[in-house]
């Protein structure tokens, strides 16, 4: 059996590298792959504590991931809205609610 | 088996790095979709075969499908590498080394990190049949607010792609 240690390192890299890419980059299709790449690693986590007899970790992380699919759906939508907008996908150009 | 976890998870971290780094969007994405496919292989060690099929299919198959169509959609100018606005990336990357650092000496004081769960003896486990019932038992209410809210997501799309004068 693997230990969680090494899972939580695992976990640590994902979520670190995700992070870099939502605060440097300047695009928000690569910002949407950082956000992927944190939620994994959330993921990873759950996964690896709910290891054993008990059901209730893969359960959680099954809803998280079911729900991170949906967001990614809507987030990508906003993206493209937004591309039809402002003719960019420069998080720096939406600087108002309203036209 | 170790060393076989070991390759998966440099693997993970390896299309991970480059999904961040790569200066073309679409291998940025194909790399991503390495990388969950490794994730996934990373749940089989953690005995969650199911978790393993299901995120092969929600995301290698749903989210990066979503995500190649909304690169395709969108600008074509984003395909390629943009010099001249990486004047940030500095203070970002330090801002990341403090982070890791606190990340590393929060963990290494904390004991419940060591917990082990105990493995059940001998046996494969089953997951499958285990969280079909749970999903229909315990787990009921969260099973049927999730399809109402993937029903809502799935008209909310809709209506806000939609072009026209209804369009939002």
């Amino acid at each position: 059996m693997i230990p969680v240690m090494h899972f939580i390192w695992v976990g640590i890299g994902l979520f670190c590298l995700g992070l870099y890419a939502v605060l440097s980059q300047k695009n928000v299709i690569r910002m949407l792959i950082g956000v992927e790449l944190m939620l994994n690693a959330g993921i990873i986590n759950l996964v690896a504590f709910g290891q054993g007899p008990a059901i209730d970790g893969q359960m959680l992380a099954l809803f998280a991931m079911i729900l991170a699919a949906a967001a990614a759906a809507v987030a990508l939508v906003l993206v493209l809205k937004m591309y039809h907008t402002y003719g960019s996908i420069h998080p720096d150009e939406p600087t108002e609610l309203k036209q | 088996m170790i060393s076989l976890f070991y390759f998966f998870a440099a693997l993970v971290l390896a299309f991970a790095a480059y999904a961040v780094l790569a200066p073309n969007l679409i291998r940025a994405v194909f790399s991503l979709f390495a990388c969950l496919f490794c994730v996934s292989a990373l749940y089989v060690f953690a005995q969650a075969d199911f978790l393993a099929v299901a995120q092969v299919v929600v995301y290698v198959g749903g989210v990066l499908v979503v995500m190649l169509f909304g690169v395709m959609l969108s600008d074509q100018q984003i395909l390629n590498p943009q010099p001249g606005k990486k004047e940030k990336k500095f203070k970002v990357s330090q801002l990341l080394v403090v982070l890791i650092c606190v990340l590393l000496a929060w963990m290494l004081g904390y004991p419940w990190l060591n917990y082990q769960p105990e493995q059940v003896s001998g046996t494969v486990v089953n997951t499958i049949s285990a969280i079909g019932i749970e999903l229909l038992s315990g787990y009921l209410l969260p099973f049927e607010v999730l399809s109402i809210l993937l029903l809502a997501v799935l008209i909310g799309v809709v209506i806000i792609t939609r072009k026209g004068e209804k369009a939002l």
